[in-house]
Order: structure tokens, then C-alpha cells, then sequence
């Protein structure tokens, strides 16, 4: 037998995708045709194989703290304390310009409460009280340096909205867990210098975590735009 | 009180999913942990890379935290996870052959990837490749299509449609997957 079945043949023929007409000729073939019935065969053995792959495999053992460090730091970003009503609402760190503006004066009127208070304890003292939330005494200076900070995270991000596409999807969520990470080492900076207010180094530290997002940020909005 | 160590009822997940959509990491810690296998089996399948897998893996996971209040539990949690899942990592990897194809011709140029792979000489029949490597070492469009289907399960018509190929291509690649991997397994 010289004309054997194609491999389109043989392919639709184990998918059951041929008309019964065609389906008919093709087991009348293979009756006849040892070649390609051991064609068959092989083909039959390999989609068996596949379809017996295991449904699991497991992922890297620290995979999950790195995803729960993602969806902390995004809480901490966009859903400061008091807000965790409007989670459904918080979008990753690629939102629109406006909704940033929105979460970044959220964060600032919600978390200065507790950013502001250690890190400049020599400077004049100003009570602030925002909705929600007990007053309490913080550094007026530390409030500007935090706007300022918030409105660098702000214009970088926006920048970086504007430069997305020319950053391969492995460089962004490279930098997505960067910040993830950044963002999670500034949110219990906060939580221990509001434990431990006279803390000159935890002080550093939060202002070198600080530094170190805004640095990222430029750093990725530099390459974007190269 | 859901107990981790055993498997988790219908009723279990949906709970698990309620506490989850209203902030509970440790809720969402114990879905992760039911379908965390299951979707990274996808990801690794599909992008035949491993660090990949782990970016997309984690990618569909935070995607499913922020959506969680949109699954309405007509389909089991597993199988909206799973669907996610191929969302993230297709978009991905559509956004990659976009970039890719504005500098040089994408490897899923039909003619040159078919010249390219099939004229390769078979390996060594002592060397046996096993069936996840040589998923893994299948040219991108003919891989997701071979484990869309073959592994996964889809039909032609829905790869078609969440690939955006026609149905031809469809088996085109499918077809040419197969003949590679049997080639790589020496058959």
C-alpha cells in the first residue's frame, strides 16, 4: 500500500474531528496499512502521555511568601488603615494617573499619623487630626517630607504608566516585587517606629527604604525612556 | 475553623473565599495552597520555563486577590483559577512576541520554525528525552497549543479563541507539536 494516510489525517483521526465518511475510510486504511497503523499507534501512545501528566506541579517553596508580600504591600499602598472596606476597588501599582493621585492623598492623610511622629523629633511639633483616626503629634516637617515623598512615587509612576510598553512583562514584574518588597519593609518600618518613636536608626532605615523606591522608580523610568 | 491538613469542601472553599475577599491572607494562604500546584503545572507547561512559571504563578495569584470579589462560584473556585491562570500567562505572552516581532521575525513564523525544527536531526535514541522536556523545548505557539489541548484538555475552537488563531492553526501547531515530540522521543 503506497498511499498512506496524511498526518493531518492521522492527527484528526485521534481527535475526532473527521466526518464519518472520512472516519470510515481512515479505519478501512489502517485495517489494511501497517504502517499506518503503527503511526497511529505512537500517535495514539504520545496524546495518552500527555493527557497522563500529572495536574500538579509544585511551585518553589518561598513562592508564597512572595506573592503575600505583593498583596500586603498593596494593602499597605492603596488601603491604609480604615479603608479596608474599598479592597474590591485597589488595582495593582499600574493604576490610572487620577486614581494614584486619589491613593497617594489617601495614604498621606491616613498614614501620617503614624509616619510622622519619630522621624524628626526635634523640629516644631503640630497636632494633626484626620477623619478616622486618633490626633496625635507629629512633626510638621515630616508631613512635607512625606508629601513631597508621595508626590515623587506619584510623578514616577505616572511616567512610568506613559513608558509601560517598552519594558518586557519579566522586567515589570520584577520591578512589581522589588517594590513589593520595598513597600512591605517601609510598612513595618512604620509599625516599629510607632513602637519605638526615639529610634534614630529604625529612623534611618525607614528614610533609606524611602530613598531606595524613589531611586527604583527613577531608575526603571530611565531605562523606559532609554 | 478550616483545618489545612484535610482536604477542603465545596462549602470550604466558598468560605475560605468570602474571608479571603474581605482581606484574610490566611484564608487566601489556604486557596494558594489547594492551587498552587495546579497552576503552576500550567505555567511551567506553557512557557517551558521555570522562571517564568514562578513570575506568572505569582502574577496569577495577586490578579486572583484583587478579583476575588468577581468569582460568583458559578464555576468551582479550581476551575476560575485555572482559567485566570491561562489569561495571565497568554497576555503575557502575547505582549512578548508583540515586542520580539517589532525587531526581528517571530519564531512562530510558520515556514522558518517548521524548516528550523523539523530538519533537526533526531537525538541520540540513548538520550530519551522525557515528555515535560520535550514540551519544554517545543517552539512557544506550537507548546500552548499542544498543552492546551493534549494536557489541558480545550478544544480546538476555545484555543482558537483565547489564542485568536484560526481553527486551522490551530491544529497546524497542534499537529506540529506532536510530530516534534515524537521526534524527540524518538518515536
Amino acid at each position: 500500500m503506497t498511499n498512506h494516510l496524511t498526518w493531518e489525517i492521522l492527527n484528526d483521526y485521534v481527535d475526532e474531528v473527521l466526518t464519518p465518511a472520512e472516519r470510515a475510510a481512515a479505519e478501512a486504511h489502517v485495517r489494511e496499512c501497517e504502517t499506518c497503523a503503527a503511526a497511529l499507534t505512537e500517535l495514539r501512545a504520545t496524546v495518552a502521555e500527555a493527557r497522563a501528566l500529572p495536574a500538579t506541579v509544585m511551585p518553589p517553596d518561598e513562592l508564597w511568601n512572595d506573592v503575600r508580600a505583593t498583596i500586603e504591600s498593596r494593602k499597605v499602598a492603596h488601603l491604609p488603615a480604615g479603608m479596608a472596606s474599598a479592597r474590591s476597588h485597589a488595582r495593582g501599582w499600574w493604576m490610572t494617573p487620577g486614581k494614584l493621585a486619589a491613593a497617594a492623598v489617601v495614604l498621606v492623610a491616613a498614614t501620617a499619623s503614624l509616619t510622622a511622629i519619630a522621624m524628626n523629633a526635634r523640629v516644631s511639633q503640630t497636632t494633626v487630626v484626620v477623619q478616622g483616626t486618633p490626633s496625635v503629634t507629629v512633626s510638621a516637617s515630616w508631613l512635607a517630607s512625606e508629601r513631597a515623598f508621595q508626590q515623587n512615587v506619584l510623578e514616577l509612576r505616572e511616567q512610568l504608566e506613559v513608558l509601560h510598553d517598552h519594558l518586557s512583562p519579566a522586567t515589570l514584574v520584577k520591578v512589581e516585587r522589588a517594590l513589593a518588597t520595598i513597600d512591605l519593609a517601609i510598612a513595618e518600618g512604620r509599625e516599629a517606629l510607632l513602637r519605638d518613636p526615639a529610634n534614630a536608626a529604625l529612623s534611618e532605615l525607614l528614610a533609606s527604604n524611602y530613598r531606595q523606591k524613589i531611586e527604583l522608580l527613577r531608575r526603571m523610568t530611565q531605562l523606559a525612556s532609554s | 475553623m478550616i483545618d489545612p491538613q484535610s482536604a477542603p469542601t465545596t462549602d470550604d472553599i466558598a468560605a475560605l473565599v468570602a474571608l479571603a475577599a474581605r482581606g484574610d491572607v490566611s484564608a487566601f494562604e489556604q486557596l494558594y495552597t489547594k492551587c498552587a500546584g495546579r497552576v503552576y503545572a500550567v505555567c511551567v507547561r506553557m512557557t517551558g520555563d521555570p522562571q517564568r512559571a514562578r513570575e506568572y504563578t505569582h502574577d496569577a495569584f495577586v490578579r486572583a486577590w484583587e478579583r476575588l470579589s468577581t468569582f460568583r462560584g458559578e464555576a468551582s473556585f479550581e476551575t476560575w483559577m485555572h482559567r485566570l491562570t491561562v489569561n495571565v500567562v497568554l497576555t503575557a505572552t502575547r505582549g512578548e512576541r508583540r515586542r520580539a516581532a517589532r525587531f526581528v521575525a517571530t519564531p512562530d513564523e510558520p515556514a522558518a520554525e517548521t524548516d528550523m525544527a523539523l530538519s533537526t536531526p533526531a537525538p541520540d535514541v540513548e538520550t530519551r528525552v522525557d515528555l515535560e522536556r520535550a514540551i519544554a523545548a517545543l517552539p512557544p505557539r506550537a507548546r500552548e497549543v499542544f498543552v492546551l489541548h493534549d494536557v489541558e484538555g480545550y478544544r480546538h475552537e476555545e484555543i482558537a479563541d483565547r489564542l485568536d488563531l484560526e481553527a486551522s492553526s490551530v491544529r497546524a501547531n497542534l499537529h506540529r507539536a506532536r510530530r516534534l515530540i515524537m521526534r524527540m522521543l524518538t518515536r
